[in-house]
């Protein structure tokens, strides 16, 4: 059955006013980007309950969390919610921490809990104590911990900002397959771009306690009005299938939504769905079709906008059948090349970036 | 060698015991409420429960005296109650002694449930907890260092009372002759024997009780 879940709060706090009313997708992960200070954090806080001085209506799963005369309390929302800081219970083991929840939603279920313990790989650390734990494993408990108790959705606040570049390589793979498999809602609160295109389905962009952008990922990161698109690690994201596998080379031939073939590495089961993620500085752009070059994956383009200019670089936005890539060039060869608006170009792409199965 | 009667130590003992049992019970709300509380009469409150600290024991046993008194706002309701006065009584005391000792107990929950802070709490309820639930499953468990402290400083505290209990006890044996007016009973009799053996008694009680909390506190940190 389709609920229609939404969320329209509004909260003052000190100088600071949050006010914004977006609808919360049924599955898949809504992104909340911002810089610090954008109100993330206290929207998350909001859907959580946890801010006392809320106003607004908030709908979920036809229950009422939040209207003109009530707020459940957060212990009644039966959500899932991942702290920066994990707040791991340190006077308990690691397995009593991961029981609390467990317990309290009476959701005890040997089965799951294996699966999930193998998913987040903390089945070695159950008799530990939270402050004998690594920052990582520490998240790794705490996402356990939040899921254990089958949350309706599940709130992640910044889970990797307090690890570092190692550690938040070693956790992503993890939200990936999480992302893979829940068939919850998650709303993943970050300020970073990168963790956005490997995780979200759907991004909503705050400023100042404003939304200021509010869509699905393909075009948050593609289109022109998009406050993503200006920043240095321009990305774009690519929903394809794979179509064909070439055993020989170790390659896989696929196929976005919109019709563009692709040839990316490693052999992937036929039918698979992949997210592609493919970097605006790996684009580099040609006027006529390259006959000998060592890139696999040259297409025809249409040069749409120049997105953003800066001393030394252009940022372009290309379109592949309806396909949207960005490409960041010198300007010295956009000058050179004498490129204009609507002008065919092929673009040759130099690494893609692949990702598991979108659900 | 004379003995000195050992009934004003287990009347001791026993008052004591109530009194930290009942300052831990009472000690513990007031405690949390001054931990997480934003309102504006928390110092008014702080000052208040710190008073006994700084007053003279008989300061308080005057105004206990009056309070508990069959004339007065207390010993009255108590007097219809149980036919019985507070002054002089074994009950008297005990109140007096939770009065007496009452920032003794307060003050360290009130550190320790400080240290707790609101973090663990909020990751307590979304995972289902219930406030009292999540009292008494993430905050009371963390503050154990507080309350071992707590019931050791109120217990030692209510030990070694006495301005307060000969304002509004006396010395009546059995019922409110605790061993702090033994051992002044015994000096003034100049029976100095059996004032050093009580004296001793105490002492080493304090002694072991003291060295007991900084050994567990010793175990609970390095663990």
């Amino acid at each position: 059955m389709a609920h229609t879940n939404t969320c329209s709060v509004e909260i003052s706090k000190d100088l600071f006013q949050l006010q914004v009313s977006f609808e919360i997708p049924a599955k898949g992960v809504l992104g909340i980007f911002g810089h610090s200070g954008s109100g993330k954090t206290t929207l998350l806080r909001c859907l959580a309950g946890l801010e006392k001085k809320v106003k607004g209506q908030i709908l979920f799963n036809d229950q009422i969390w939040l209207d003109k005369r009530k707020s459940i309390s957060p212990q009644l929302r039966n959500i899932g919610y991942i702290f920066q800081d994990s707040r791991l219970f340190p006077h308990m083991t690691v397995l009593q921490n991961l029981e609390y929840g467990m317990k309290r939603s009476g959701s005890l279920h040997e089965s799951s809990q294996q699966s999930l313990f193998q998913l987040l790989n903390i089945g070695g650390l159950l008799e530990r104590m939270p402050d004998s734990l690594s920052g990582g494993e520490k998240q790794r408990v705490a996402i356990a911990r939040a899921l254990l108790k089958k949350p309706q959705m599940l709130l992640m606040d910044e889970p990797m900002a307090s690890l570092d570049q190692a550690h938040k390589n070693e956790i992503l793979p993890y939200l990936e397959r999480l992302h893979d498999r829940l068939s919850i809602p998650i709303v993943y609160v970050s300020h970073s771009l990168d963790e956005m295109s490997r995780l979200c389905d759907r991004i909503l962009v705050l400023k100042s306690g404003r939304v200021i952008f509010n869509d699905e990922i393909t075009k948050a990161l593609s289109s022109a009005e998009s406050p993503l698109l200006k920043t240095k690690s321009a990305v774009v994201v690519l929903n394809a299938k794979v179509s064909h596998v070439d055993l020989e080379f170790g390659l896989s031939a696929v196929i976005t939504d919109s019709g563009t073939l692709l040839q990316v590495k490693g052999t992937h089961r036929k039918g698979r769905r992949l997210r592609l993620r493919v970097s605006a500085a790996d684009i580099s752009l040609c006027k006529s079709k390259p006959a000998d070059s060592s890139i696999l994956n040259i297409l025809p383009a249409k040069l749409l906008a120049v997105v953003e200019e800066t001393h030394s670089e252009v940022l372009l936005q290309l379109a592949v059948n309806d396909d949207i890539l960005l490409a960041r060039i010198s300007k010295k060869s956009f000058k050179l090349l004498e490129l204009k608006f609507d002008m065919d170009v092929f673009v040759q792409i130099k690494g893609i970036i692949l990702q598991s199965d979108v659900s | 060698m004379l003995l000195p009667d050992l009934a004003p130590l287990f009347l001791t003992i026993k008052l004591a015991v109530i009194a930290t049992l009942i300052l831990i019970v009472l000690g513990t709300p007031i405690a949390w409420w001054l931990a997480t509380t934003r309102l504006k009469i928390k110092p008014l409150v702080e000052a208040l429960v710190a008073l006994p600290i700084v007053l003279p024991p008989t300061v308080i046993g005057f105004y206990l005296l009056i309070l508990l008194s069959p004339q007065g706002t207390l010993g009255s309701f108590w007097v219809e109650l149980t036919g019985q006065a507070l002054t002089f009584s074994f009950s008297g005391l005990v109140i007096a002694s939770v009065i007496y000792s009452f920032p003794f107990v307060v003050q360290p929950l009130q550190g320790a449930f400080e240290t707790v802070g609101k973090d663990l709490m909020e990751a307590a309820h979304t995972l289902g907890a219930k406030p009292l639930d999540a009292f008494f499953s993430v905050a009371v468990p963390m503050a154990k260092r507080g309350y071992l402290t707590a019931t050791v400083l109120g217990f030692a505290h209510t030990l070694g009372e006495f301005g307060v209990v000969l304002m509004i006890g006396g010395n009546i044996p059995g019922e409110t002759r605790l061993i702090s007016i033994a051992i002044y009973d015994h000096v003034e009799s100049l029976e100095y024997a059996q004032a050093h053996m009580l004296s001793f008694i105490l002492i080493s009680f304090a002694f072991v009780s003291m060295l007991m909390m900084y050994v567990l506190n010793y175990k609970s940190r390095s663990q």
